[in-house]
């Protein structure tokens, strides 16, 4: 989701075409699978990977590839465009640091709270993202499709923060057991 | 129900027993829902229905997001003027952050410290710590990466900026001078003595300009194809000045000969160099 987060930034002044991590994802599935009786296994370590991964990519990628993006000199005569672009793109960014941040303290103190606080922040980074798509379906409509690449992952871990068994037992009742060994024979 | 231990509140959690902060919605041990909502017994415990690190954490990240904030605008400061006047912002939004993470640490000594009672509650206190400086420690990194590339970025296209505004006004204002020139030789003489300055201004400018679009073209490939063809005007606009200078040069000769010497001079050694001027507009760059 991150990583498209970055390859949306990216995409919004460069015409190239944006690699897929088919990969990536298949190693980090198949590290959940192997997890999955664990607490944080299956889904919700997925979540994490996911995090961290696309956090450190997305870094990457901005720093590397889109920072003139960003440069308000490079948009001379157009600076309306340019707080489009900010407008656009940045709180998204923003939004990363505080996911990263509120997903790390939920995993290190596990306390329910702070799965409350995690909603929210997810919660913004999907308002935030849909206030990004609908500026950018009227100014960057290359844009649009990796936006909504990275606007539905959002919605789906909205739901599963607030549906999920196993972030119930986790986080709140603190009686996440493996399954017997038996049972999944 | 409360219990009081060493002037501190709690209340048992009714589903494991475990001891909780009396304010708490949750066990900490069994995460079960408390319903008791009872009125603090101690003075020392804040009596809150809030969930407890929450209040702590948001403070903590808003107070590492601040200082990230301080940390890229004073690194795009330093990149590009570094005057005084402009450390201003960042110095405050330093401040700010200062005052959120010490309001952070009074939330902290307020309403949880002295409900550590038990082992876990100390742990936990650590591992806000550790995720607290690792993640502060990444993101202000990633704050001085973005504010350095930034603030490179920006001088680069402000000196870029200026040096074309510069080209442009000597260029404009060698032109003029060259088409108010009068017929006679005479006033060819003093129109190369007056625009000679601005060649010499022009020539350096040029020079400048062709480093920094090279750089430029390097960091936005993008461009390649608007780059290079400011860079083959501007190297045209250099060999243009390159013979200028050698008219220049000619009309010095010229104006200490006598009368019926310079026009014999003027046809047989500047003329030729006007002709090789004019040719340069005929010649499409590749």
């Amino acid at each position: 989701m991150h990583i498209l987060c970055a390859l949306s930034v990216f995409a919004t002044d460069q015409h190239t075409t944006t690699p897929t991590l088919p990969l990536g994802w298949l190693i980090m599935w198949w590290l959940c699978a192997r997890r999955k009786n664990e607490p944080i296994g299956g889904w919700l370590a997925y979540y994490y990977y996911q995090l961290y991964v696309g956090a450190i990519f997305g870094i990457l990628m901005v720093a590397g590839l889109n920072i003139h993006s960003y440069v308000p000199e490079n948009f001379s005569g157009q600076s309306k465009v340019f707080y489009l672009f900010l407008l656009s793109a940045l709180p998204g960014l923003l939004l990363l640091f505080f996911e990263v941040a509120a997903a790390s303290y939920l995993l290190a103190l596990k306390t329910w709270d702070l799965v409350v606080l995690l909603r929210r922040v997810l919660i913004a980074s999907a308002l935030a993202e849909a206030v990004g798509l609908v500026i950018d379906a009227k100014y960057f409509p290359d844009n649009v499709a990796l936006g909504m690449l990275s606007f539905v992952p959002h919605l789906l871990w909205i739901g599963y923060f607030y549906r999920s068994e196993r972030v119930q037992r986790v986080f709140k009742t603190h009686d996440w057991q493996p399954a017997p060994k038996a049972a999944l024979a | 129900m409360p219990v009081e231990a060493d002037n501190k509140s709690f209340a048992m959690c009714q589903s494991c027993g475990a001891k909780n902060p009396e304010y708490a919605q949750f066990c900490y041990s069994c995460g079960a829902q408390q319903t008791q909502t009872l009125a603090p017994v101690s003075g020392t415990v804040a009596a809150s229905a809030a969930p407890i690190y929450s209040g702590v954490v948001l403070q903590l990240m808003l107070s590492l997001f601040l200082l990230a904030v301080a940390v890229f605008d004073a690194c795009q400061w330093a990149t590009q003027d570094g005057s005084p006047a402009n450390f201003f912002r960042p110095a405050l939004i330093g401040l700010a952050a200062v005052g959120l993470f010490i309001a952070a640490r009074r939330s902290w000594a307020t309403r949880i410290s002295p409900a550590m009672i038990d082992d876990t509650s100390k742990q936990n206190k650590r591992k806000i710590i550790t995720v607290t400086v690792t993640i502060g420690t990444l993101l202000l990194c990633t704050a001085v990466l973005f504010g350095w590339l930034i603030g490179k970025s920006r001088k680069q296209l402000r000196v870029l900026d200026a040096d074309l505004a510069q080209y442009s006004a000597i260029g404009d204002k060698i032109s003029k001078g060259r088409n108010e020139a009068g017929n006679t030789i005479a006033d060819y003489v003093r129109m190369f003595e007056s625009i000679e300055p601005d060649v010499v201004a022009l020539q350096s400018c040029s020079s400048r300009l062709l480093g920094e679009l090279g750089d430029y073209d390097i960091e936005f490939p993008e461009y390649h194809a608007q780059t290079t063809k400011s860079i083959a005007n501007i190297s045209k606009t250099q060999r243009r000045m390159g013979l200028l200078m050698k008219q220049i040069g000619v009309a010095e000769k010229v104006k200490t000969m006598e009368p019926d010497e310079q026009k014999a001079a003027w046809l047989g050694e500047l003329v030729p160099l006007a002709q090789e001027e004019d040719k340069l507009d005929d010649n499409t760059p590749h």
